[in-house]
């Protein structure tokens, strides 16, 4: 069958502008680790669907604020990630756990503000929620709950794998040119690990395309346009799980292993896959961990951001940055190889451009595709 | 006189034993080369019928997995009693006061000025320039074509590449790599790795 999904949804400055308010302004996304923000001061910056974010921690508190100095509009912390109090660079303003601005150097001699003006004046907050090690933070002032777009299981399993990260994170990010659907539907394909990575990760991994007949039943007829919120909501759960996805070859050991306290016992490759833009992937039985976070940028642009960290340290050693190292020079060599495809996609993507033909394996995909069809192109909200 | 054998694999063995060939009497160089398991363990019989006590030893590997495997060979080698040369190129040049530590390797071309303290089991290829007083931390790898400035810290099992330059006194943290040919004028964090192959610079947190 044909797919909804059509050139323009890849293309197009205003599907893009409307994915920000309808998506990324509403759903609840990942905004760095826990780990990176464990003491008084530490903070970690973002920018959310075109929005800086500052998380802040203040006193063991962890905050979301809009990372804007309420003055002259200078971002407050302006390094990735780092040890520093929320005090703007320009005039020295500084924020109190609450965002009211707690200082602000000669108020009284050149600013004069009235008592009532100055108490009103707070930085914009955002909901933010911890599941695990992994942060979460939503732009909506009236944010949906988290158990509306992931269901319990799901955040219990990325809770109980993300605690045992290693405090050790080793993180870059690649400047990509395709648009971020493209990176949730090709980790939702089976059935290309063994054409795109033959030379890589399936050498080891096995993985077999999902066929899912009641999928395919469910998923073939048009959404129903009476469906209200909660049974939208309910779909938007179902796009996001995780589990072991892929079998070994062969089980490979490595020497660092031994000093690591492993997650689970089960040799297998697992995937945390939670919509719209997060995938983790454990590729080794859960004595390594990796992030890849598809941030938009502009239609054809997403920056990919890659962290990568081993399950906790059993005892410091010294070459752990060298075993992370390796583990994020593996990732250059799989994921580039799905960059590299999903650039070419998005080059051969033009306005009159055939509308992609999907197999029954895909019901992964046409899941998330007519509820995103219905509500990019519709009037529903989440 | 003890007799003088480099154990080793690939082009470090090749450089190191041109080197060691090349010191004026000091007899013949004998080249012994070590295997890797496919878990990349080092079979360690190649140090079978040396007796550390009449052997001159140096050990010469590449700087793959942060310089690390070149120290787990030279640490294998003093388990077994060996004490470790240090070896520097006669065309180099060496200023007043430069120390040289046990299996540190300085090689053709390489300029090193004075007090300069290289620490053990570094590699300063041909062609690098160190300036005065900098110092270079244990395990740490210098290419050919990089300057390193003058009272500069390169930190224990940093890779310095070629085309790199580290401006006077700056300190360059423990296992970072400057991979990319630039100037490098203000302190790199531990472990931070400028690659050509990747957007922005890997960065670690925590530890």
């Amino acid at each position: 069958m044909k797919s909804r999904m059509q050139p323009r949804h890849y293309l197009s400055e205003a599907v893009f502008e409307r994915e920000r308010d309808r998506i990324f302004r509403r759903l609840w996304l990942f905004a760095g680790l826990k780990t990176m923000v464990a003491e008084h001061n530490d903070f970690i910056t973002r920018e959310v669907a075109g929005v800086p974010v500052v998380i802040q921690n203040f006193r063991g508190e962890l905050r979301a604020f809009e990372n804007v100095c309420l003055h002259r509009s200078m971002r407050l912390q302006t390094a990735p990630a780092g040890r520093r109090p929320l005090v703007c660079g320009y005039h020295g303003w500084s924020y109190a756990v609450d965002g009211s601005a707690s200082h602000i150097p000669l108020h009284d001699e050149l600013y004069r503000f009235p008592a009532a003006e100055r108490d009103a004046m707070r930085l914009r907050q955002f909901a933010l929620r911890a599941v695990g090690n992994l942060l979460f933070v939503n732009l909506d002032p009236d944010p949906l709950p988290i158990t509306d777009q992931f269901d319990q299981a799901f955040i219990d399993l990325m809770e109980s794998s993300s605690s045992m990260y290693d405090t050790e994170v080793m993180t870059t990010t690649w400047h990509t040119r395709f648009n971020w659907k493209l990176g949730y539907e090709n980790l939702r394909d089976g059935n290309h690990p063994r054409f795109v990575h033959p030379q890589s990760i399936t050498k080891n991994v096995v993985f077999v395309p999902l066929m899912d007949e009641a999928l395919h039943a469910e998923v073939t007829p048009e959404l129903d346009p009476s469906l209200d919120r909660t049974a939208r909501r309910e779909i938007l759960r179902r796009f996001s799980y995780g589990g072991a996805e892929g079998s070994f070859k062969n089980v490979v050991r490595y020497d660092w292993q031994q000093y690591v306290e492993r997650w689970g016992e089960t040799d297998a490759y697992f995937n945390w896959l939670a919509y719209p833009n997060l995938h983790i992937a454990s590729s080794d039985g859960g004595f390594s961990f990796t992030i890849e976070h598809h941030v938009p940028v502009a239609p054809d642009r997403t920056d990919l951001e890659i962290y990568w960290m081993t399950a906790r340290k059993r005892q410091p050693y010294s070459f752990s940055g060298t075993v992370l190292l390796s583990l994020m020079h593996g990732s250059k060599l799989v994921v580039g190889e799905d960059v590299q495809v999903m650039e070419e996609v998005q080059r051969g993507l033009h306005a009159d451009a055939p509308t992609p033909r999907q197999g029954d394996y895909e019901g992964l995909n046409k899941r998330v595709e007519r509820w995103y069809v219905d509500l990019i192109d519709g009037d529903h909200e989440i | 006189m003890k007799s003088r054998v480099i154990i080793g694999a690939g082009d470090m063995l090749d450089i190191a034993s041109h080197v060691w060939s090349s010191v004026p009497g000091a007899g013949d160089v004998t080249r012994r080369e070590v295997a890797q398991r496919a878990d990349y363990s080092f079979d360690l019989s190649v140090f079978d019928g040396l007796d550390p006590a009449a052997t001159a030893l140096f050990v010469a590997f590449d700087e793959r997995f942060g310089n690390f495997k070149r120290m787990e060979l030279m640490q294998a080698a003093m388990e077994r009693g060996f004490r470790l040369e240090s070896l520097v190129s006669p065309r180099a040049v060496l200023g007043g006061g430069a120390r040289v530590g046990p299996n540190a390797f300085v090689g053709d071309g390489a300029v090193v000025g004075s007090a300069v303290v290289i620490e053990y089991n570094v590699v300063v290829h041909g062609g690098a320039q160190i300036g005065h007083a900098a110092r270079l931390r244990a395990s740490a790898w210098i290419e050919g074509g990089t300057i390193v400035g003058a009272r500069a810290d390169v930190g224990a099992h940093a890779i310095v590449r070629s085309g790199a330059q580290v401006v006077r006194g700056v300190r360059i943290g423990r296992g970072c790599e400057l991979g990319i040919a630039r100037v490098y004028a203000e302190e790199v964090p531990a472990k931070t790795v400028f690659d050509p192959r990747y957007d922005e610079p890997i960065r670690v947190y925590g530890g």
